[in-house]
């Protein structure tokens, strides 16, 4: 079968191609177009500013041009989609790995390497960096946006190291909120479910007397606890709050923005409180039997964020884009290892852009400052077993980053173009890096860009690799040598302060084109070639790695950068307004894995070889419309998930121009099915289930 | 656990590379495509010509009004303007305006036109072409968004995704320094017009 799909998959592409060959040069317009053109000329002022047409995705053309296997998620799509999390969202994109893992934590990255903390998928919201330094990764549960504050998600699959930086390995996702002055008037959104599910949020922008506009905004959340696949409660619920506010000022050609959001989340965790009876010592092999619950206690979570952006011009043709913030949260999301987590970061950033003749030039700089604090707690539940904590971090770490990048982007003649840039940083875990990067790309054709790339990119070790301190195990002492006996010897994970980064080498190409006016096709494929992968000795824990040099002997692991792994694969999508009420959007993506270290078997098989997506939107009447998702992802043998198919349906009804009603039902070929897994939560494994809800939308 | 490194694998792909490379280069080149939103931007600039007043250093007594269009065009304003012209008559001021392409905003001429239109390609550009005409009496239109803040005078705004509207951002503040007035009519629609304010 699978051999079927590859060939299927070398196919999709040339026929593809064939079918702009159908298409004969021809000059002119056809009557009917003439007609429209005919008409539009006839308009008044009131009657073209009240015409209503139908666009291919509303995709600018800019797009059409980019280098690069970017998709573009706009707020109407996320609105038509049902999806309600910003991690959700991300299902839409062509060549996504999204997989829920329980209520309130996903796996989210492009192509390969999933897991809770990726690592390698970098994720700013409005230019600020998202991604965590604890753990390599985000925490999904924080961003729940407002929906109506996305203005769109740009998701760049493959390296944008060159300009990002560091852990923009995989590739970036570059969420964009709406400007104060692209929101109309006040829109609140409320939604209710089955089992509870519930949000509500609002948006509202006005003008300022001062000049400049301002928003503000809420949403608040209350999601229920998945569904644990052994039909026990999974105890993982959570709600959230947001609340935020921004001022838009322009004058003279040069902008200003001020930000302020601030957070807060509590999770519902596993309250189990674990004694000697409640344990299985039994196992000659001393693994998970042994594991100690994951949580124990509820977590939560607050964050604040501080952001000025602005720019312009300069006299000498310079233009510039100044982006700072202030950002600061604390969780005690990992209470189960009795650790309170501390961030502060201040982060400056300048870029600047300057065209001459044939050349366009980017460069700029930027500096981070983090604080990372840590409060490691007595643990309570360890004092049976003759310890009291069950991890150890440093209690204060503070890491400054300085960036510089540069970029050149020549118009070679012929609509050639030759991208060349690339990036400096100096980070306080592995020092200096060079990140460069050069894009080859080719417009001859009106509406097609071809185009090639080769780049490289790296991953810093987090703070965990590099400084943590984690038990995962205690193993009964006299299994592993009868003169432990009586003694709980712990198995712990330590970081390595000597850890170098993890290296993508990447290489792709890429073909997009508007091969109709009606038609939109993009098709990338890539080689990637990992080096230095950040990975534990694999194998069950034993007396190699006996570590006797403390007063209690201890069963100890480093992380090393012994593997190398290659990734390859395609992905291609359509968008095709088949009529114009009918809108279809299809993507098909295929990625090949070969992890090949002494610890590929970490790695092995922790991504879904296919997967395909048809979503399709239909206007039925003129205010009402049908919305259809239907999802399939391969099977994860790493964690013994099987394939699935996944069914959303929805109907929007508007009774009025300001009114919005709409009817969503979630994952509705199953009664539930097992997304993703992760190894970081010891849980039992729990699925996604299928749910309903009403929504309302009023605009005032 | 696969060979690593699989040379199947990489002659799969570098196969599969080349078969792209080699359909997208020699696809026949295919109609330039119609698009209905540069329909509707092709109308706007025709009544945006209509609706305002030049200072009395522009006079259309012996010519058209020139509109020029500037940057990659491969939506086809330009063509449809055209069109406009040659087959449906239409007039500005009451004379047939004069359609110009310049294929960048760096390209010669382009300080010659009354209105220019200003295509997404020049997106890069767009603050160093508002330098190079600033003060010049030239009605600076663009679909580029953020023009109007920029020191642009009309933004042609699209709203909506799949069904889309085009609307009006309006910087009079702009384009009075240059002595150009928009039309009352202009100014007081009561939809799709939005005006920045000073």
């Amino acid at each position: 079968m699978k051999v079927i799909k590859s060939i299927l998959a070398l196919l999709v592409l040339p026929l593809l191609a064939g079918v702009s060959g159908l298409h004969a040069l021809e000059h002119g317009f056809t009557p009917e177009e003439e007609l429209r053109i005919r008409e539009a000329f006839s308009k008044s002022l009131e009657e073209l500013v009240e015409m209503e047409v139908t666009s291919v995705t509303g995709i600018e053309h800019e797009w059409i041009e980019t280098p690069a296997a970017v998709h573009v998620i706009t707020g109407e799509d996320i609105r038509r989609s049902g999806h309600r999390h910003l991690a959700e969202i991300l299902r839409m994109a062509p060549g996504m790995n999204v997989g829920r893992i329980d209520s309130w934590h996903w796996a989210v990255t492009a192509r390969t390497f999933n897991d809770v903390w990726v690592g390698k998928q970098l994720v700013l919201v409005d230019g600020r960096e998202i991604y965590g330094q604890w753990f390599s990764g985000v925490f999904w549960e924080f961003e729940d946006l407002p929906i109506d504050l996305i203005d769109k998600i740009e998701i760049i699959r493959g390296p944008g190291a060159t300009v990002w930086g560091i852990n923009a390995m995989n590739g970036v996702i570059n969420i964009k909120t709406k400007k104060a002055a692209d929101i109309d008037g006040t829109t609140i959104t409320s939604a209710f479910g089955t089992d509870g599910l519930g949000f509500g949020e609002f948006v509202r922008a006005g003008e300022l007397d001062i000049g400049g506009n301002y928003s503000i905004w809420g949403r608040f959340n209350t999601v229920p606890a998945s569904i644990s696949l052994d039909g026990s409660d999974s105890h993982d619920s959570w709600n959230s709050g947001r609340l935020g506010i921004r001022t838009d000022f322009g004058r003279e050609g040069r902008y200003y923005s001020l930000l302020a959001d601030y957070f807060q989340g509590s999770y519902e965790a596993e309250p189990v409180s674990p004694n000697l009876t409640e344990l299985d010592f039994t196992s000659p092999t001393f693994t998970k039997t042994t594991v100690l619950p994951a949580y124990t206690g509820n977590s939560a979570a607050e964050t604040l964020n501080l952001q000025l952006m602005a720019g312009g011009l300069l006299d000498n043709g310079v233009k510039w884009d100044l982006n700072t913030f202030y950002f600061t949260r604390y969780h005690d999301h990992l209470d189960n290892y009795g650790i309170r987590l501390e961030e502060d970061t201040f982060a400056i950033d300048l870029r600047a852009n300057y065209v001459e003749g044939a050349h366009n030039l980017m460069f700029g700089t930027s500096y981070r400052y983090q604080h990372l604090g840590s409060t490691t707690r007595v643990h309570s539940d360890l004092t049976f077993i003759g310890a009291t904590k069950q991890s150890n971090f440093p209690e204060d770490q503070q890491l400054d980053t300085y960036q510089g990048f540069l970029q050149d982007t020549i118009n070679l003649g012929n609509d050639l173009n030759l991208m060349l840039g690339t990036k400096f940083e100096n980070n306080e875990y592995t020092g200096s890096e060079w990140l460069p990067g050069a894009r080859l790309w080719w417009t001859g054709v009106p509406n097609r860009t071809l185009w090639a790339s080769a780049s490289k990119a790296v991953r810093m070790p987090s703070f965990y690799l590099n400084s943590g301190e984690f038990t995962l195990h205690y193993i009964q002492g006299e299994l592993l040598n009868p003169a432990f006996a009586g003694l709980y010897l712990p198995y712990t994970l330590y970081g390595n302060e000597d850890l170098g980064p993890e290296v993508l080498k990447s290489y792709e190409i890429g073909w997009r084109e508007q091969l109709r006016s009606d038609l939109v096709l993009d098709a990338t494929a890539f080689i990637y070639d990992y080096e230095d992968l950040l990975l534990l000795p694999q194998g069950d824990p034993g007396a190699q790695d006996l570590d006797l040099s403390g007063p209690l002997p201890t069963l100890r692991r480093t992380f090393s950068n012994n593997d190398n792994a290659e990734a390859y694969g395609i992905e291609c999508a359509l968008s095709w307004q088949a009529t114009e009420q009918w809108k279809i959007d299809a993507s098909y993506s295929w990625t090949r894995f070969n992890p090949g270290g002494p610890n590929g078997a970490a790695i092995e098989g922790i991504d879904p070889e296919h997967k395909w997506q048809v979503r399709s939107t239909y206007e039925l009447l003129e205010n009402l419309d049908i919305h259809q998702g239907l999802y399939f992802v391969d099977e994860i043998p790493r964690y013994n998930i099987d394939s699935y198919l996944r069914l959303d349906l929805g109907m929007t009804w508007r009774p009025n121009a300001t009114t919005e009603l709409g009817f969503w039902g979630q994952n509705l070929l199953e009664s539930t099915h097992e997304e993703y897994h992760s190894e970081y939560y010891k849980k039992a494994k729990t699925g996604v289930g299928r749910s309903f809800y009403i929504t309302v939308r009023k605009k005032f | 656990m696969s060979v690593f490194p699989s040379v199947f694998n990489r002659l799969y792909l570098c196969l599969l590379g080349a078969g792209l490379l080699a359909f997208g280069l020699f696809a026949q080149e295919i109609k330039p495509s119609f698009d209905e939103i540069s329909r509707l931007q092709a109308a706007y600039l025709r009544n945006l010509g209509e609706y305002t007043r030049w200072p009395d250093s522009v006079q259309f007594d012996d010519r058209g009004v020139v509109i020029g269009v500037v940057g990659r065009d491969s939506k086809g304003v330009g063509r449809i303007l055209d069109y406009g012209v040659q087959i449906v008559d239409i007039k500005i001021k009451g004379k047939v305006p004069k359609i110009v392409k310049f294929p960048d905003s760096k390209a010669s001429g382009i300080t010659e036109c009354d209105i220019l239109f200003v295509l997404s390609s020049e997106r890069s550009r767009v603050e160093s072409l508002l330098k190079s005409v600033e003060g010049k009496p030239i009605l600076m239109v663009s679909e580029i968004s953020g023009f109007a803040s920029k020191g642009g005078m009309v933004e042609l705004t699209q709203t909506g995704s799949s069904k889309v509207r085009v609307t009006l951002i309006l910087n009079p503040t702009i384009s009075e320094k240059t002595g150009i007035n928009f039309s009352s009519r202009l100014l007081g629609l009561k939809k799709g017009v939005r005006v920045v304010k000073p």
